[in-house]
């Protein structure tokens, strides 16, 4: 019996604003708790939400984004339960009219494009965050209020690879977009994994497991894999009446999942329409403003990578898949370098240097114009390849222009052919007994040569001269 | 045809808005509730609601501008923030350990 | 009167330090009677203003939030909360320069039509002390009444200004929705809520609203009425104008409990229909399903009830309010809001959230306001042929105190139609029942308020009860 997983996603994310999307209270990470609050994010006696402009906007910008319909008029709800970090015990979110539903985008999984069909993104506001001391816990309202956009997926998520792919897929679209910073090590994405296991011929659903509140892409990877094995051995040993409606939590120290509440005893949220917001019409003008904003996102820069620039499908993915170096990838065209150039240097050179060091590519000394710089002498051929990488380290780790770096460490290509010639003709003259064995067919000699040139030069010897050389004294 | 109210039903819904009620005012409750259901008989019977949206606002306010993300307030004053709270602990307010 | 009072502080008879004097030694004086305010403020701020308000006393119902000042909502939730911000319309009333000498009791957070269930107790009615006051402004229509202030700030939900001031013999207008801000109001139904005033004369409410009212920033349902000068608009010129009222209401055949009081109060409107006549106001009647009507209130309780039991949600004894007693929070809560809140809180509170509940929503929730949007379609249809509609403001005068139940089953509170639609709604006096001041209302369609309110100006003219205050005196 071949047993088949089914994932949906429910994706949190903090959006970028200045304020908090029900407040003036500015949306900012501060350390000292309680302090960008005002009355509202208290909910003091007798105040009103004030939605956020520029909240909304995102909101659409995502929805726009992942081919929802978006509906004429927006809806804000409440959703009613009576938690500590949540001043109103009610949540204001969107059930009736979110911002987008029905919508549907294409993700890249081991090469092969896999739909993803969304549910609905609706626009809601975080909660507050409680620090957990041994018998009490105090409550940090900083958070409370922050604009969070939950996209919600269906269950049409077929493996854990895929569910990951999809997150980093959302995760990019928010950075090119400029939506939020959808930086996972601050806290800003958070996910609801539901999963639920049926016979690969089964039409009917099993029974859905929610794991929630996963941190990071690779918890909920971890989550699902182990999800997977444990409603497996349950099936498999015949307590598939074992496998409940039911919440469970990620425990990140025992890498397992951890029972939290059973829907039976699940609360209604009795989600009514919030009275305080009117609702909001959607002007269509508006939309096409927001529309014109939107940047070419991941695949279609891919697509624009290889179809413009000749670039390999695997370069250009590799490309896009982090806006920043996609940024610095467009950069370095603006600048003039050759795709093809640009996309070597970066895909391998400064990939496995950012990786390697686990940092950022726009937090690296070597931004486009000084790997211009690099280039510039290297294609006048007044360094060699070699010298170049050479290069490339010294300005990364002296944190030194490329022109003052070739001056002060004199890296040149020896290019002066009589020298060369004297060169060559001095090493051909002492090595009279391999030339032979070239002329009699060895020509894997003809590297022999190569390198004692370079070893004479430093390898400062400009390799293409030095080959036509050689090759005419050996003719 | 109406739904038959209980003491201990509504002394249930009570708790879970965390509210304790008595058994006389599980009573009370109980009668209102019951007028409630009944007029809702009533009112099934008009039939011109068939058609209609509930209405949740009393007009529509299409006029109303959204906030603009420019304008900022800071953060209200620690002191005037937790002057009404009973329990504090620093800049914070203090509650028994919340279990998740 | 605040005119009167304006030009005798500008000609300097009188100075404001008497004035607000005066109203501090006689709200003290009455609180053993009539037990109107929470509190009463010794030494209120003042801020000097050209304003026709500036220097003049005025009592704040105990639900609007005033900086440095206790607000409790008259529950015991909040027995000790004093907000460090003010609400709008108290922000843009000190800029008036209006002097707040306390704060007024009212029913527990705006629930409850009696004036009896406020934390500090029953407010009594100055005409007669063995009267209730109505509610849910009961202090402020008492504060008013008994000539302790000449107006004070209400708030109306259903009926809560417009019956408490029929029944003290006051005017009591709710301005159309969003008219003035709600921001710093405790929310008690936010669909419904609205800030408005009592007075003892048209010309006063008319000029308190022009000051308070406005669009702000902090209140998403509040409009722009820049355009909108209520004293202005009163110049008495009603001729030609359209009143409707409705059959089932005015029609003394269609009650099955005929008391006296109520035949009598019904053959006065009749004749407070006849001098609107005489002054030129065409008067219709019209007829309404009388399903929809007795559907008002079931209509009206379930919806209120529902946005009650969620605004009020916030009341938890956690940020503000006394912590309450126990282990976990839940309990601490619990604890809280069992021995904060009255019975008849409590009672809406389930009920609203029984009808929120997801199974019930359609049966209920939605069933009531779809009742809602039929009457506002008809009304609004009515109000393209009339200008307003004209009822009596209660089908009694205010009732003993010892003979309302605990449980008072309203069948009667088609007021609330002015709430369902948002429409503009005054009621003023309109004559005396049993001994006791009765009243007629006006509600008009949405933003028509200084037509409503020009109206009511020239029949008050014509009633002759302007500037009533209790104990007789004029």
């Amino acid at each position: 019996m071949a047993l088949k997983v089914v994932i949906g996603l429910e994706m949190h994310c903090e959006l970028k604003t200045k304020t908090k999307v029900f407040s003036k209270s500015l949306n900012s990470y501060n350390d000292i708790p309680n302090s960008c609050i005002t009355a509202i994010d208290l909910a003091f006696p007798g105040t009103l939400p004030v939605v956020n402009k520029e909240a909304v906007k995102k909101a659409l910008k995502m929805a726009i984004c992942l081919n929802c319909e978006i509906p004429e008029v927006l809806i804000f709800d409440r959703k009613n339960y009576y938690y500590p970090d949540v001043p109103k015990n009610y949540q204001i979110t969107q059930n009736t009219k979110p911002v987008g539903i029905n919508g549907k985008i294409d993700v890249e999984v081991n090469d092969q494009l896999v739909p993803i069909t969304i549910h609905d993104i609706h626009l809601e506001e975080d909660t507050a965050s409680l620090d957990h001391y041994f018998d009490y816990s105090l409550i940090d309202y900083n958070r409370a209020g922050v604009p969070l956009l939950e996209i919600v997926t269906d269950p049409c998520i077929y493996s854990p690879e895929a569910a990951v792919a999809f997150l980093e897929h959302l995760r990019n679209i928010y950075k090119y977009t400029d939506c939020s910073e959808a930086d996972t090590k601050k806290g800003q994405i958070r996910c609801d994994v539901n999963v639920s296991l049926k016979e690969e011929e089964a039409k009917e659903l099993g029974t859905k497991v929610e794991v929630k509140n996963v941190n990071s892409f690779s918890n909920v990877y971890a989550a699902i894999i182990y999800e997977i094995k444990r409603q497996t051995e349950l099936i498999e040993s015949g307590k598939k009446d074992e496998i409940i409606q039911e919440t469970r939590r990620w425990d990140e120290e025992s890498g397992t999942t951890i029972r939290m509440r059973e829907k039976v005893e699940s609360i209604d949220y009795k989600y009514y329409v919030d009275p305080n917001i009117p609702k909001i019409k959607i002007e269509s003008k508006w939309l096409e403003e927001i529309k014109a904003e939107i940047p070419l996102l991941p695949l279609e820069r891919k697509a624009k990578y290889i179809e413009d620039y000749n670039l390999s499908s695997y370069d250009a993915g590799v490309l896009v898949k982090n806006k920043e170096v996609s940024d610095y990838f467009e950069e370095c065209l603006r600048l003039g370098i050759n795709p093809k150039e640009a996309s070597n240097w970066i895909t391998s050179q400064i990939m496995g240097y950012i990786n390697k060091h686990d940092i950022e590519i726009n937090e690296i000394f070597l931004t486009p114009k000084r790997l211009l710089g690099i280039l510039n002498y290297l294609n006048k051929g007044t360094i060699s390849s070699k010298q170049a990488k050479e290069l490339f380290f010294m300005i990364l780790e002296k944190q030194e222009e490329p022109d003052i770096l070739i001056k002060k460490h004199g890296i040149e290509q020896l290019n002066n052919d009589d020298e060369l010639i004297n060169i060559i003709q001095n090493i051909l003259d002492n090595n009279q007994s391999q030339i032979d064995e070239y002329k009699a067919g060895k020509t894997k000699v003809f590297d022999y040569f190569i390198g004692q040139i370079m070893k004479e030069t430093k390898g400062k010897a400009n390799p293409v001269k030095a080959k036509e050389i050689l090759l005419s004294k050996l003719k | 045809m109406n739904h038959k109210f209980t003491n201990e039903e509504v002394t249930k819904l009570a708790d879970k808005l965390l509210i304790g009620i008595s058994e006389e005012e599980a009573k009370d409750i109980v009668e209102e509730l019951t007028f409630v259901a009944d007029s809702m008989n009533v009112i099934s019977e008009i039939k011109e609601i068939e058609n209609l949206e509930p209405l949740t606002y009393p007009f529509n306010l299409y006029e109303t501008s959204l906030r603009e993300d420019d304008d900022y307030e800071e953060g209200h004053n620690i002191e005037d923030l937790l002057s009404n709270a009973d329990c504090i602990q620093g800049r914070e307010i203090e509650v028994p350990k919340v279990v998740g | 009167m605040i005119k009167n009072l304006h030009e005798k502080l500008i000609n300097k008879e009188i100075t404001s330090e008497d004035l607000i004097k005066e109203a501090i030694l006689k709200a003290e004086n009455s609180q053993k009677e009539l037990n109107a305010f929470v509190t009463i403020i010794n030494d209120p701020e003042k801020q000097e203003s050209d304003s026709l308000l500036s220097g003049i006393p005025v009592a704040i119902k105990d639900n609007l939030s005033t900086k440095g000042i206790l607000s409790t909502g008259s529950s015991n939730t909040l027995k000790d909360y004093i907000p460090y911000f003010d609400a709008t319309a108290i922000k843009k009333l000190k800029a008036s320069g209006a002097v707040i000498i306390g704060k007024t009791a009212l029913d527990e957070l705006g629930m409850g039509g009696t004036g009896l269930i406020a934390a500090t107790g029953p407010v009594k009615n100055p005409w007669n002390q063995n009267k209730i006051t109505g509610g849910s402004s009961s202090g402020s229509a008492a504060a008013v009444a008994a000539g302790i202030v000449p107006y004070a700030i209400g708030s109306d939900t259903g009926d809560s200004i417009r019956i408490p001031a029929a029944h003290c013999g006051v005017v009591g207008y709710k301005p159309t929705y969003g008219m003035v801000s709600r921001f710093g109001l405790f929310a008690f139904a936010s669909s419904l809520d609205t800030v408005g005033v009592l007075t003892t004369s048209v010309e006063d409410a008319a000029i308190v609203i022009d000051q308070i009212k406005g669009q702000d920033e902090y209140d998403m349902t509040s409009w722009n009425s820049k355009d909108i000068n209520l004293l202005e608009s009163l110049n008495g010129k009603v001729k030609d104008k359209k009143l409707f009222y409705i059959k089932e209401i005015c029609d003394i055949n269609n009650y099955q409990d005929q008391t006296n009081e109520l035949v009598k109060t019904i053959e006065e409107f009749h004749q407070t229909l006849k001098k609107c006549q005489e002054l030129g106001i065409e008067v219709d009647e019209v007829s309404f399903d009388q399903k929809l009507l007795d559907s008002i209130y079931p209509t009206y309780l379930t919806i209120a009830s529902a946005e009650a039991t969620s605004n009020m949600s916030n009341l938890t004894g956690i940020i503000f309010g006394p912590r309450g007693k126990g282990n976990t929070i839940d309990e601490m809560m619990k604890d809280h809001r069992t021995k904060g809140f009255s019975s008849l809180i409590k009672r809406r509170f389930v009920i609203g959230s029984y009808v929120l509940q997801k199974e019930n929503q359609e049966r209920y929730l939605f069933a009531s306001a779809k009742v809602r949007h039929l009457i506002v379609n008809k009304m609004n249809e009515l109000f393209t042929k009339y200008d307003g509609l004209i009822l009596p403001a209660s089908c009694e005068p205010a009732p003993n105190v010892n003979g309302i139940k605990s449980i008072h089953l309203r069948t009667e509170q088609y007021l609330a139609i002015g709430n369902f639609g948002g429409y503009p709604s005054i009621t003023i006096p309109s004559g005396f029942v049993s001994d006791m001041p009765i009243g007629i209302n006006i509600t008009g369609k949405i933003k028509d308020d200084a037509n409503i309110l020009n109206i009511a100006y020239a029949l008050e003219q014509k009633l002759g009860y302007k500037n009533q205050i209790a104990k007789g005196e004029k």
